[in-house]
């Protein structure tokens, strides 16, 4: 079920509306059942792994607080995540093994379509869930969840079962043993952040994934600086895809009372690629950071080791996205900017601090890179493949065929075609569309600072302006909505993880 | 005390003031809102409500059609099938040809096949599917209007039985219930029977409002209709396509439906050079016209193609098929990509074609393949649609002109 829909708002609303009505004892019930619902409509064929993975998870943890003896408790939970690793790893990565030994052998090994096998919806989320959450127990910082319905509920969780954020045991699950009660300042703060999600995605997300798609589509085709664009363009594309899934799924967690973890603090205001990975994708790079980063060692063994971790760190997180060259490649690759910071970080931090415009200076500069870098790696992300992604670098740096005119013409003859109307109309579209950026980008930088400045302000973006300015953002918002947001498309960038 | 006081009379006075700012606020969003049905029906860029209040241009352009002449100047909003649906009835006597097919086959003229004036109706229509073809043969059925000659073009996906564009029901829908449930036999409700009137659907004369299907209630309140809306009132056809007008010129300005019924498009669209078609044909990618669905290569359709093509056979008609190739780019770009959505059915619909027309002993002309008729990107207008004078020239070249 796709979050924009009109079936999707009749769900929550009737969710949200039973939630608060049936007494509390029935709320976790209600929730799973609304879940299974939800999940079932969107990939029927998934739900057996979902609870599959859910009774492994609860069982084992149940388990490991019942056995006597360190070795045994191990034990368990080892087998628990090697069976839930396990099936992560079998469906996203065999088709990903048997090509390549198929490769390697020269022969098939598997009849044709034996490895089309269907990826279970979510899996790469909640699958973090249950290990997070196995590990959790097995370190003891949480006891194990007793009511099975409760735990079903914390991993299920419809909002944010497909794409995150990857919601931490000790954070959400005390969640679910204290319903909510009814408050009109979750009902609003809940639709704001829906409609706000809803907004950046309809007007802008999608507006750039269509010409990001285009020009990626054919790159060898298109002029170098076209290429440039659509490169720099599907930074933000991802951004405001995956940061508008996040705010729909907070929003639709809010009106339920809860609160579920933020996933971007406002990433491209960083001055380094190591600052952006600070402010984005949040929960899994705290989960990385938890339970990858953390039992290698850390920065505990020594600098030479504390650099081997955070490479390897990425070179899972590339895994993590799936079965493609590109993936482990633009782990490598943020490995490598990563350490490169950190040894040149090192170093400058000796020299004496800058200070008034030459500090600015460098600070612009500073963010400049980092975009470019983050852009630039994500390259790899895109096209999957290493071939088709040094198609593309190679490109963008096919200088002598750059144009600044044949760009301008393609982009002009882009937009025509997004917006077919009369060039003044359009262009009054990619205005409003730049303007939607620019104010979405500025509206959460000020969140953020609001945030850092006074952690005890409500989660609530919208709400944190004044009066009048807030109602001209709405309207904007609306008008923007109805003359330029794409509202065909249901489906996030995420989604395919 | 006094501060008390000062307080509770603050907040007195705020509360009225409180309520006039919400119902301002409220009301300037009801404002913006109601601008969504307003323009919907309005503008209405696909004729689902209004049609031209001052007057149907379908009528007046057969009035023109009727005449011998060709019609300059539709808006690009005109309802194509009932143009063709109303030439239909107005008809006295059968056509000896009929071509059926999309837009692709909708280029074919009388010249190309060197018959003499009258002799041939074009009822191809921009996204026409096969229950299209079948209607508006089955409308002439249903009038004793059947043709001798049946020439129909086939696309790569008119048997995908993914692509469905069901515009055929509100335009022919009683053709096509004629036909295809009493003489193919097959299970066709009634319902779609019901033909949109030509002329303000919407008025209370033509039953309401509410006596429109519900899709095109609920596109009242569509806000991709109404981008729509925004986008052609905003456009340079709704100021350019004002007037309809008679022409002896087969390229104008704006399209031109010809007095057979075929079509040009307007020269500047005409006037494209390859690196131009090129970049039309790019834009339809990664939505090839229905082939990225194209799952079963010989499904419910392609039943239904060949019951219809045996029918028509049986009722004496002489047929022949024809197939035109997609533009070496697409044509390429798929093959580079067999493997990717469905592409793999789009290169064995021909063969597929092939196959029926032996089984049916009809005769098939032309191919899908550019490359085997020696076409290039400059024999294109776009990813879909020769130059008229590469159809001229294929059709010269496969079927025996007269």
């Amino acid at each position: 079920m796709a979050f924009i829909s009109v079936k999707f708002v009749l769900f929550m609303t009737i969710v949200a509306a039973l939630y608060y009505i049936l007494p509390r004892r029935w709320s976790n019930t209600l929730l799973v059942a609304a879940s299974g619902m939800f999940y079932y409509i969107s990939s029927p064929r998934s739900l057996p792994w979902l609870a599959l993975s859910v009774i492994i998870s609860y069982t084992a943890a149940i388990i490991c607080e019942r056995v006597r003896g360190t070795r045994s408790k191990t034990a368990v939970v080892a087998l628990a995540l090697v069976l839930d690793i396990g099936a992560l790893v079998f469906f996203k990565y065999s088709g990903f093994f048997m090509q390549h030994l198929e490769s390697m052998l020269g022969f098939p090994v598997a009849a044709e379509g034996a490895f089309g096998i269907i990826v279970p919806f979510g899996i790469s989320f909640y699958t973090l869930q249950t290990v997070g959450y196995l590990i959790d127990v097995r370190r003891g910082t949480i006891a194990a969840e007793r009511n099975v319905i409760t735990y079903a509920a914390y991993i299920t969780f419809f909002p944010h079962i497909m794409s995150g954020p990857i919601a931490r045991a000790s954070h959400l699950l005390p969640q679910f043993n204290s319903a909510a009660a009814f408050s009109w300042e979750n009902i609003c703060g809940g639709v704001r952040r829906f409609l706000w999600g809803l907004f950046k995605k309809a007007v802008i997300a999608d507006t750039l994934a269509l010409f990001v798609d285009t020009v990626y589509t054919s790159p060898a085709n298109e002029n170098p600086l076209t290429v440039l664009a659509a490169c720099l363009a599907f930074g933000l594309q991802l951004y405001f895809d995956f940061s508008a899934y996040t705010d729909m799924a907070l929003g639709a967690g809010l009106l339920l009372g809860f609160q579920l973890d933020e996933n971007f603090s406002a990433p491209y205001f960083s001055t380094s690629v190591t600052e952006i990975w600070t402010r984005w994708h949040l929960s899994l790079t705290s989960w990385l950071h938890e339970y990858v980063y953390f039992p290698l060692g850390g920065s505990r063994k020594g600098y030479t080791r504390k650099l081997i971790n955070i490479m390897l760190v990425f070179i899972v997180s590339g895994l993590w996205h799936g079965g493609h060259w590109g993936f482990v490649v633009w782990g490598i690759l943020f490995g490598i900017l990563r350490i490169f910071e950190d040894v040149v970080g090192k170093k400058l931090s000796a020299l004496p601090p800058l200070k008034g415009p030459a500090r600015k200076a460098v600070l612009i500069v500073r963010t400049a890179y980092s975009y470019l870098a983050w852009c630039g790696v994500f390259i790899f992300f895109r096209m999957k493949t290493i071939t088709a992604s040094v198609g593309v670098i190679s490109r963008i740096f096919t200088l002598s065929q750059w144009s600044v005119s044949a760009f301008e013409a393609r982009c002009y003859n882009l937009l025509l075609n997004t917006i077919p109307s009369s060039p003044a109309f359009a262009k009054l579209g990619l205005l409003i569309i730049a303007m939607s950026t620019l104010l979405a980008l500025a509206l959460e930088y000020y969140y953020v600072y609001l945030r850092h400045a006074h952690t005890d302000r409500p989660n609530d973006l919208l709400a944190q302006l004044p009066e009048w300015p807030r109602f001209a953002v709405y309207m904007f918002m609306l008008c923007a909505s109805l003359a330029f947001g794409m509202f065909g498309s249901s489906s996030f960038v995420y989604f395919q993880f | 005390m006094s501060n008390n006081v000062n307080d509770q009379k603050k907040i007195n006075n705020t509360k009225p003031r409180r309520t006039i700012t919400t119902a301002l606020k409220l009301l300037a969003a009801l404002c913006v809102l109601s601008i969504v049905p307003l323009a919907n029906y309005n503008i209405d860029p696909s004729v689902l409500y209004t049609a031209n209040r001052e007057s149907a241009p379908e009528l007046r352009a057969v009035d023109i059609m009727q005449k011998g002449e060709n019609v300059a100047g539709l808006k690009a909003n005109y309802n194509e099938r009932l143009l063709r649906r109303e030439y239909i009835l107005r008809l006295e006597s059968a056509p000896e040809t009929l071509v059926l097919g999309s837009s692709r086959g909708a280029l074919i003229t009388t010249d190309m096949l060197g018959l003499a004036r009258g002799k041939l109706f074009n009822a191809s229509v921009a996204g026409g599917e096969l229950e299209d073809a079948i209607g508006f043969y089955g409308l002439l059925d249903m009038h004793g209007l059947a043709p001798k000659k049946l020439l129909l073009s086939l696309d790569p996906w008119t048997v995908n039985d993914n692509f469905s564009v069901v515009r055929y029901q509100e335009s022919v829908g009683d053709g096509y219930y004629h036909y295809a449930h009493n003489r193919m036999g097959l299970t066709v409700p009634e319902s779609i029977t019901q033909i949109k009137p030509l002329y303000d659907p919407a008025s209370p004369k033509n039953g309401g409002f509410f006596s429109l299907s519900r899709e095109t209630q609920l596109s009242l309140f569509s806000i991709p209709y109404f981008q729509k809306s925004i986008q052609y009132f905003f456009s340079e056809d709704y100021n350019l396509y004002k007037e309809i007008s008679a022409t002896s010129n087969i390229v104008g300005d704006t399209g031109i439906v010809h007095y057979d019924g075929s079509y040009s498009y307007p020269l500047d669209y005409q006037l494209a050079d390859a690196a131009t078609a090129t970049e039309r044909a790019l834009r339809t990618i990664p939505n090839i016209l229905g082939l990225e669905d194209y799952d079963v290569l010989r499904g419910r359709k392609y039943d239904e193609l060949k019951s219809f093509l045996e029918s028509v056979k049986e009722d004496g008609v002489d047929v022949q098929l024809v197939m035109f190739p997609i533009c070496s780019y697409l044509y390429d770009y798929m093959g580079e990509n067999a493997n990717r959505a469905h592409y793999s059915n789009f290169f064995l619909s021909e063969s597929m074609f092939r196959e029926l027309a032996a089984e049916l002993d009809v005769p098939i002309y032309g191919s899908f393949n550019p490359h085997s008729l020696g076409c290039d990107m400059n024999n294109f207008y776009d990813g879909y649609h020769l130059r008229d004078a590469s159809v001229a020239e294929i059709l010269s070249a496969t079927i025996v002109v007269q």
